[in-house]
Order: C-alpha cells, then structure tokens, then sequence
C-alpha cells in the first residue's frame, strides 16, 4: 500500500449558495454611532412638531408641553453633528454634503434637512430660554421671541421630514432587509412619534406637568409600529428577515423592540387612568418606550450588516450551486 | 484628444481640490464603451488582477487563505477592483467535474445604485457612460458601499475613501484600453464601445450553444439588471452560482413609496396631536 496519504477531494460546494459561499454584497460599513444619530433623530423632530402644535393648539396648557419639545428636541439633535461627522471615512470632509442639492439621494436631502433643522431647534429652545427667567442679553432675547415664530412652520414641516427620513435612507440601499419593501421609512417615522413623545412625556412626569394630551397621538404611534412592523416582517419572507429571528439581533429585535419598546407601554397605557398618570407609571412607559426605539434602530441597522453578507438573501432561493 | 480647439474644456484641477463647490464643465460624449469578459477562455491566470493592482497603484490584499479553492481574493472591495473568481464543479469522487473562471469587474450600471446614493456628487458618469468615484470629493460616508447591488465598491482601509474601477478613466483618455484587458493573455477580457460587445457576446454564445454548451449565455444586457449593465458577461452556468444576481433593482424605486408613506404617518400623527392638544386646552 501506498504509504502516501489520498488526497482529500476537492473543496465542491453544492450546498453553499452563490459562489462557495462568498458574500454577493458589500456590507456597509458604518458603526455604532450611526444608530444613536438616527434614534435622537427620530426623537429631535417630532419632540419639535409637538412643541410647535402645542404653542399653535394647546392653550395654557399647552405651555409646559411646548417648553418640554423644545428643550428635548434642541439636547436630542445637540450630539448628531459630532455622530454624523465621526461616523464619515474623511470627516474633515463633512461638507462635501452640501456642495449640491440632490434629492435622489436621502443622505443629501438629509444633511439639507438637518442644516435647516437643526437651526430651527436651536431656535425654538432658543424661544422657550426667551421667556424663562434664563440670563440672556436683551437682543438675544428679542430674536428668541420673533425668529421661531416665523420659522414654526416650516421648521415643523422640515421636522417631520428629519424624524424619519432615516428610514427611507436604509431602504434606499441594495440591501435585503432594508430595501426588499419600502415600509422602513414609515416605520421609522411611527418609532420617531412615539419615541418623541415618550421623551417629552418623560420630561413632564420628571417636572410634574400633566401629559395626558400626548396619551392619544403616543398610543396611535406604537399601534402604527405594531402594524407596520408586523407587515414589513411578513412581506420580508423568511430569508430576508433570517438576520432578525436568530442571533444577535434577535433579542434586541423582540425582546427590545417588540417587548419592551411596543408590547410594554401598550399594556401601561391600557391601565385605568389614576394608575396610568402615576409619575413612577409614566416615567416606566417613557423608557420603556426610548428603550425599544434604541433597540429597533440597532437590530436593523446591525441586521442589515448580516443580511447584505448573507448570499442567499440576495440571490434568492435558487441561488445554491 | 488635443484635437480642433473648444473639443476639450480646459482643466481646472486646482479649483477642484480647494474648492468643493467648484463645478467643471462636463466633456463631450464619447463613444460609450464596456467590458466583454468571456468566462469559457480564461484560464484563471489573475494577470487582469495583478495588472489592475499595478497600474491603479492599489495595495496588496494579503494572504488570506479562504479555503473555498486556489482563489484568495474571495471579494471585490476598496483595494480589489478585478477579482478572478475560480468555480471547481466536481464531484466528491473527481470523476466528472469541471473548472470555471470568471474575471469579476465593476458592471458600470445604467441605473448606478452607487452614484444615486452618493450625497456629495463624487460619483459621475463620464463621457465614455462609464461610472467614477472622484476621490478629491469623496467624503468616505460608505453609503455607496451598502447601494451596490454587486458588492462592487467599497471603502478603502488605507485611505478611508470610496473606491472601486475607475474603467481606467486615465488611460481611456489616451486612446488606450484598460489595463486589464491590455493584461489579458487569451483575449477573455475584451474592451470596446458596449454596442458592438454585446453583439459579440450574443454571437460567442450561439457559437458556443451549437457545440453543445447549453447551459451558456450573456449576462448583463438585461435591463432587469439595473437597467442594463456596461459590463457584460459570457457565463457557462446560471449567474447565481457564480454570485451574480439574475435581477436587480435599485434602491430608487423605494424612495416614493417610502417617502408617501413616511409623509402619510407623519401628517396623521401630527393631525392627531394637534387635535388631542385642541381638546385639553379648552377643557
């Protein structure tokens, strides 16, 4: 016999789909900073829409509500320039963003929004210092009374753009789990109402104001969510959506984001009213709220990661060879 | 190219790389041109690679070893803008079996997810309808990177920018073919204006079909492919197995839906809100 060890077969791989295995698309490559920009975001323009429909509609007692969305909506959008710039390969680059004016891509149309936005915030916390007791010279505060009332409305339009543009951003990729249905993009924007309400309700319990005329349009959100989530999961069908049902997302997809951030303040809200606007109660629902609009952002984002590198997500089923 | 005076626009480098905002005029149309990579007569030599690895000055990719055949490149990426792609189709006895090469390339989409995406106008489609990265621009954001539908592009470790197949943008302008078809020993990588490629490829394929090769065909011309690809493809097998998709579509087509339903959340939320506020004030 041969004292010659047989040479192993060749490395054939019919059951590893596309070529060996290899992965068809390039991940994107984009870290963690990414996903706190798109959560305050989120929470920054729709804390400024309520602020601004609590001036317009909210009489007196809409003014702890308004004084509230502006403070959260200006500390929320605060850290996104410094996420935004770190998260670019070239950050001293950063303005490259707006050498032109380019609605096909959402990453354009989104720095122009957050140019415009962030100004607008700035404003309208601007406004709320104005009529405080805050130390401010007297011409600060004379412009803190006049500009954001001229900006209120297009500043709110400009808001609800910004809060879930994000999600149009993802689905605008080549991606599996982010661009095989549109429905990221009003996904988005149901978590960025809920989450901005949660984070002015949070602040009202925290100042001891009456909330309960966020309890409505918060309650509508996360039932949006729950729709939408449901139907974006089913029209994914069970490849697409693989990076969400097993590993690492999984407990921050549905433990996260379907228990804690839907499922919980869902059941709070439901409680009888005395209970419901409890401080300790409210305070509960708004991080459990925050909490799961974190987690959504993060399970997508990283499963996008998993599913531009999973072969037969991209190809199809009859990608195997 | 220095021919009658006014055919060229003048260059204007300097403003370019100070000013960002700076604009150059666009040059005239030239004749569009492509990629005709016949996989049945490359012999997986990886000259194409090498050559492109030279002449685009672009660093080594290491020593991988991927364990998946004699292939280490494995991807496409930043520093990886031809990749030869080795298919062994044996069976576990060896009996029977067959070897398939195909020289990988950026496919200069008609429908570019790459240069849709890109926020900065770094990515353009030039005057030979092939599309570039201008890395003065480029601000590395990797959006791109995710957009591709062929996991072509990608961002660079070295340099931090976004990079794939220039098409030898440099050398084109010279009248001089791209540096891996120059490279190729057996003609599998053929260069050309696209229209008489295309014709070329159809004719390989029915040559090919009438010596028995059945399972050949041209993959790229279809507008199922991002409207049509200016990198074509004579393949002897399904596209899948060699990791190319038999569609797709763009990211571009998700932007209204998305958008309408985005706007349609929104305004409803904020209708509801305003409405809830109205209601507690006058209470």
């Amino acid at each position: 016999m041969s004292p010659r060890r047989e040479a192993a077969p060749p490395v054939a791989h019919p059951d590893r789909p596309g070529y060996a295995g290899q992965p068809v698309l390039n991940a994107p490559p984009w870290h963690h900073l990414i996903i706190w920009y798109f959560f305050l975001g989120g929470i920054s323009g729709t804390a400024y829409v309520i602020a601004v429909l609590a001036r317009w509609f909210g009489g007196a007692r809409g003014r702890p509500l308004a004084r509230a969305g502006h403070l959260v909506s200006a500390a929320a959008i605060a850290p996104a320039p410094a996420l935004l710039i770190l998260d670019l390969g070239r950050p001293a680059r950063f303005h490259h963003m707006l050498r032109l004016f380019k609605p096909l891509s959402p990453m354009n149309l989104g720095s122009w929004a957050f140019t415009g936005f962030s100004a607008a915030s700035a404003l309208g916390a601007l406004r709320t210092l104005s009529h405080s007791a805050a130390p401010l010279p007297a011409l600060l505060r004379r412009a803190g009374r006049l500009v954001p009332e001229l900006l209120s409305l297009p500043g709110a339009v400009v808001a609800l753009f910004f809060s879930g543009y994000t999600g149009t951003l993802l689905a605008a990729t080549a991606v599996p789990l982010w661009a095989r249905t549109p429905l990221l993009g009003p996904l988005f924007t149901a978590s960025a109402a809920a989450t901005g309400g949660a984070a002015v309700q949070g602040v009202l319990a925290v100042t001891g104001d009456d909330g309960a005329a966020l309890e409505l349009p918060e309650r509508a959100a996360l039932a949006a969510e729950v729709a939408l989530a449901a139907t974006w999961l089913h029209r994914l069908g069970p490849v697409a959506r693989r990076p969400l049902m097993s590993g690492r997302q999984r407990g921050l997809f549905w433990g996260g984001y379907a228990g804690a951030g839907l499922a919980l303040p869902l059941a709070l809200s439901l409680l009888p009213g005395d209970l419901r606007h409890r401080r300790s109660v409210r305070l509960v629902s708004a991080a459990a709220t925050l909490a799961g609009g974190f987690c959504l952002r993060a399970a997508v984002v990283r499963g996008g990661e998993a599913s531009a590198l999973d072969p037969e997500a991209v190809l199809g089923a009859a990608g195997g060879g | 190219m220095r021919g009658a005076p006014g055919e060229e626009a003048p260059l204007r480098t300097l403003p370019a790389v100070t000013n960002p905002w700076a604009r150059a005029q666009p040059r005239p149309a030239r004749p569009t041109v492509g990629f005709l990579t016949d996989s049945t007569i490359c012999i997986g030599c990886k000259a194409c690679e090498v050559a492109c690895k030279q002449w685009n000055r672009l660093p080594a990719d290491g020593n991988n070893w991927l364990g998946i055949s004699y292939d280490n490149t494995g991807h496409l990426g930043g520093d990886t803008w031809r990749h030869v792609k080795f298919l062994e189709q044996f069976d576990a006895s060896r009996e029977g079996g067959r070897w398939l090469f195909v020289s990988d390339v950026c496919k200069h989409c008609e429908d570019a997810g790459c240069m849709n995406v890109c926020p900065t106008g770094a990515i353009v489609r030039t005057e030979f309808g092939t599309v570039l990265v201008q890395d003065d621009i480029c601000n590395g954001c990797g959006y791109c990177v995710g957009a591709c539908p062929f996991g072509v592009i990608a961002r660079s470790e070295v340099d931090h920018g976004a990079h794939k197949c220039t098409h030898c943008y440099d050398r084109l302008q010279i009248d001089e073919q791209p540096a891996c078809a120059k490279a190729c020993p057996t003609g599998s990588i053929a260069f050309g204006p696209l229209d008489e490629l295309a014709e070329r490829g159809r004719a390989r394929v029915e040559e090919l079909r009438r010596r028995g090769a059945s399972g050949a065909q041209l993959w790229g011309d279809s507008p199922e492919l991002a409207e049509g690809l200016h990198s074509l493809f004579v393949l002897s097998d399904d596209a899948r197995r060699h990791g190319l998709p038999v569609a797709a579509r763009t990211g571009r087509h998700n932007l209204l839906p998305s958008y309408a339903g985005h706007l349609a959340i929104g305004l409803a939320w904020a209708a509801l809100s305003a409405f809830s506020l109205h209601r507690r004030a006058r209470r």
